[in-house]
């Protein structure tokens, strides 16, 4: 890919992250493009788009953390540190054992300093009132958002609402599933679990 | 009804960049070329590459020509070409001690190991207008070379190295390692890659001043000096030359010049107490591109100032020094009230209207 | 090491003819301000600090908002530039012509087809949509800055939420005035946490802030903060129960041009009398009207 062409995939990639965050809860698609389905190639575009040798990343689940840390390592050049110091997280599967609530969450003076969670789930969808796992209330959402998401522990949303607890501090998250869409949530949102 | 027009933004601008390039070239002189600023105005190519934070003679003569001598923009121009270069990476540290000397002087003492050398300065010079030098020409310019070479009689070797008289009174155990603000974490910060934070690291602190305006920054240390402030400076040394700029290569790893740069280096010595109560001295540090003694030594000065333990004078506040010397900052700002600022002022026009019709309304309940 | 992987670049030869990427601004300064972007608008009203560049316009002149502009625009953005409300305002038409020249990008004066909008002390008068994105220009970013002029201090009283100063600073005012003061850069509060200064805009755009359908991006960039207020968040401008917030009041004068009677106008002074006529000063919405006033 030529280089500009990549500046401007990468830039669209963005925008898409941001429509996300501005709007927590709502769904969208990475690119229209059909080879970014597929669950990696969804989390390597993200991460190309916001990691840099000037962050520091780490990825926490259960299985082939070295791996996927090695590749964004080399695809991004982000260096890798441990979970309580780390700008973006990046979960892979559906439970942290618990290392999601050492992530930092910024200090009074500098809340952004709080740091980013890259959530890599089975599936995301819109919900219901009466068929949902989350429910959010907050900034960028009229009234209130419906969601399901396949492929994360309830426990895990426990431990994101605790992180949040604290406002302004706290974390945010970016959720990439396997069909090439994200979802965001912002500290801001209030976080009602079924 | 009356109709105000409000098109012709565009053309108006166009028109006013022309004008200003009318400006420059109207005069019967010759086209001023690039060499001649850079050889024959080379203190200004200088102050312009410290404050443009880039050092590139060529281009720094160039904005310069361009700006019509305007030094502001210059350094502007400069810095504005600067962020559209890549990082490629970083340098390894510079010693003073590798410094190809033009000239070193300390007035700490009467004379130095390696001597003092004088080099290129116009301090002892009377400053006589030359009207000779409305004559100036080739001839005239290659008979004073001529006659200055061939009056020398011989040629001192320069010594091998130049000591640096700070080290002489460190060995003395005369000056004080103070754990200063922010130098107890070794880690150099980049000022092109964040803003900003109180209370700043030293690395911040002196890549803030290395890029400062010389103006501003004379203006505040001298008000040090005059009394607003504690830091009564004694010039350990003085020194301009050629430092060498040294990466390390990419394939043997080893140490590798690529070329070296003309700086100025400044440090000054102060008197003060340590925190046992015994008098010690204390050392300002002030580096800059190019041959600029007075940003060298205004900054050094300030380096010294803004660690004081209480800041009761401006220039020992370190956020208002780092705040306000940098030129490209100070100048935009300057110049941006002159932008329309009619939507804003018709705000305040409202309130101050309508404070006075409150003001004048009879008495109402308002407590 | 960045000297090694640029020695290994086949494309370093374009780099030394000075090739410019897209927009301006390299990768690694618009990754930086992304990061900053998604952190302002997940807390709204928060300044963050970022490491703005020096841009080919002057500091004060517009380049914060210019780097946000250049950090999310792409191809297919429809970009309008407005100062004081006017399209055709110089410095407006010099930043449009900048990113055009950088991008490619379509300039347009209509504000409805407009996908990003950068605007100096302004909020266009026509709603803005969840497709539309607010960029604004700002001089100072620090609402405390009036009454504290140091960084490390105004940082401890935002993250104390301790604003006791500033709301001691409308009461004085009142009692000095018997009316809050304040013209433009009014005071609001964001999200029930953060006082925020708004920019120069004038009281009148305030209310635009609240429960907005559309993202407003704040960016200063010789102070290097960039905030934001996602869209359908709370912003209440600073008010006593007995002082409330007045917009500005201008006493039933109508546009010349469109005969508008809720738009924020400008007065022009005609004369040496002082007579004066009054325009929209969103002249892209007074035109509009006057357009259709005229079928």
């Amino acid at each position: 890919m030529k280089p500009m062409d990549h500046e401007i995939q990468t830039q669209q990639v963005f925008r898409t992250i941001m429509r996300a965050m501005g709007y927590p809860g709502t769904i969208h698609r990475l690119l229209n493009h059909p080879s970014h389905k597929t669950r990696t190639s969804s989390l390597q575009l993200v991460a190309e788009t916001l990691f840099d040798q000037d962050v520091t990343f780490c990825v926490i689940g259960d299985q082939g953390m070295r791996e996927l840390e090695d590749i964004l390592h080399k695809l991004t050049n982000c260096p890798v540190t441990e979970p309580s110091l780390a700008d973006f997280l990046v979960m892979t599967s559906p439970a942290s054992g618990g290392k999601l609530l050492t992530a930092k969450t910024g200090i009074p003076e500098y809340p952004d300093h709080g740091a980013t969670v890259l959530f890599s789930v089975e599936s995301l969808a819109d919900g219901s009132a009466s068929d949902f796992l989350v429910r959010l209330t907050g900034p960028g959402i009229l009234g209130e958002k419906y969601i399901q998401i396949q492929g994360l522990d309830r426990e895990e949303l426990c431990h994101l609402r605790e992180l949040n607890s604290g406002y302004p501090l706290g974390i945010d998250s970016i959720f990439i599933d396997q069909q090439g869409c994200i979802m965001c949530i912002p500290r801001t949102a209030k976080i009602q679990l079924r | 009804m009356a109709y105000v027009a409000v098109k012709g933004g565009k053309v108006a601008i166009e028109k006013a960049a022309k004008c200003m390039e009318y400006e420059r070239i109207k005069g019967a002189s010759s086209p001023l070329e690039v060499e001649q600023i850079k050889d024959q105005l080379s203190l200004l190519v200088d102050r312009v590459m410290g404050e443009g934070s880039l050092y590139a003679p060529d281009l720094a003569a160039l904005a310069i020509k361009q700006s019509s001598g305007d030094m502001l923009e210059s350094a502007f121009i400069l810095r504005a070409y600067r962020t559209t270069q890549p990082r490629l990476g970083f340098t390894l540290p510079g010693q003073a001690g590798e410094m190809r000397i033009m000239r070193r002087i300390s007035a700490a003492f009467k004379d130095i190991p390696g001597g003092q050398v004088l080099g290129p300065t116009p301090d002892y010079s009377l400053r006589l207008m030359d009207f000779d030098l409305f004559e100036d020409s080739h001839k005239r310019r290659q008979e004073f070379i001529q006659s200055l070479f061939r009056d020398i009689c011989e040629i001192d070797e320069m010594p091998e190295n130049f000591p640096k008289i700070v080290e002489l009174l460190r060995k003395e155990n005369l000056l004080e390692e103070r754990d200063r603000k922010g130098s107890s974490d070794l880690r150099v910060d980049d000022v092109t890659r964040g803003s900003l934070t109180f209370p700043a690291s030293r690395s911040v602190s002196l890549q803030s001043m290395a890029r400062g305006e010389t103006g501003g920054m004379l203006l505040l240390a001298y008000s040090n000096m005059r009394g607003y402030g504690n830091v009564h400076p004694t010039v350990g040394e003085l020194r301009v030359g050629f430092m060498p700029v040294n990466i390390l290569h990419p394939y043997t790893r080893e140490a590798y010049a690529v070329g070296e740069i003309k700086v100025t280096e400044a440090e000054i010595i102060s008197q003060s107490k340590t925190s046992e109560g015994t008098p010690k001295f204390t050392l300002g540090y002030g580096l800059c591109f190019g041959h600029n003694e007075v940003k060298a030594i205004s900054m050094a000065v300030l380096d010294r100032a803004t660690q004081a333990d209480e800041s009761k004078a401006p220039s020992e506040d370190q956020e208002f020094v780092l705040s306000h010397i940098d030129g490209i900052e100070s100048m935009g700002f300057c110049n941006h009230f002159k932008l329309p600022h009619y939507v804003t002022f018709q705000s305040s026009l409202d309130r101050i209207r309508k404070t006075q019709e409150v003001w004048d309304a009879p008495e109402a309940v308002v407590e | 090491m960045h000297l090694k992987q640029w020695l290994n670049d086949e494309s370093h030869d374009d780099r030394l003819t000075a090739n410019y990427s897209f927009a301006f601004l390299d990768e690694g300064t618009k990754r930086e301000i992304r990061r900053k972007i998604l952190k302002a608008i997940a807390i709204p009203g928060y300044q963050v600090p970022f490491g703005s560049r020096e841009m080919p316009i002057a500091r004060g002149w517009g380049t914060g908002g210019l780097q946000i502009t250049l950090s999310i625009i792409g191809p297919r953005d429809i970009l309008k530039v407005i100062d004081q409300g006017a399209d055709d305002s110089v410095n407006a038409v010099n930043i449009g012509r900048f990113v055009n020249r950088v991008t490619g990008v379509s300039l347009t004066t209509d504000t409805a087809d407009a996908s990003i909008i950068q605007t100096r002390h302004r909020i266009p008068e026509e709603p803005l949509s969840e497709e539309q994105v607010l960029v604004l220009q700002v001089p100072i970013p620090e609402v405390l800055r009036t009454i504290e002029p140091s960084e490390k201090e105004t940082r401890r009283m935002h993250a104390e939420a301790d604003y006791s100063a500033m709301w001691l600073y409308l009461y004085e005012d009142i009692i000095k005035y018997r009316e809050i003061s304040i013209g433009s850069r009014y005071p609001v509060t964001v999200n029930h946490r953060y006082i925020m200064d708004p920019s120069p805009i004038p009281r009148w755009d305030i209310s635009k802030l609240q429960m907005a359908k559309n993202l407003f991006i704040f960016c200063a960039g010789r102070e290097k903060r960039i905030y934001a207020i996602p869209p359908y968040t709370e912003v209440r401008p600073l008010e006593f129960e007995d002082h409330k917030f007045r917009v500005e009041d201008f006493k039933g004068a109508v546009c010349s041009r469109c005969g508008s009677t809720n738009t924020y106008l400008d007065e022009i002074v005609e004369n040496e009398n002082g007579m004066r006529t009054y325009s929209c000063s969103d002249t892209a919405y007074c035109a509009k009207a006057a357009l259709r006033k005229q079928q």
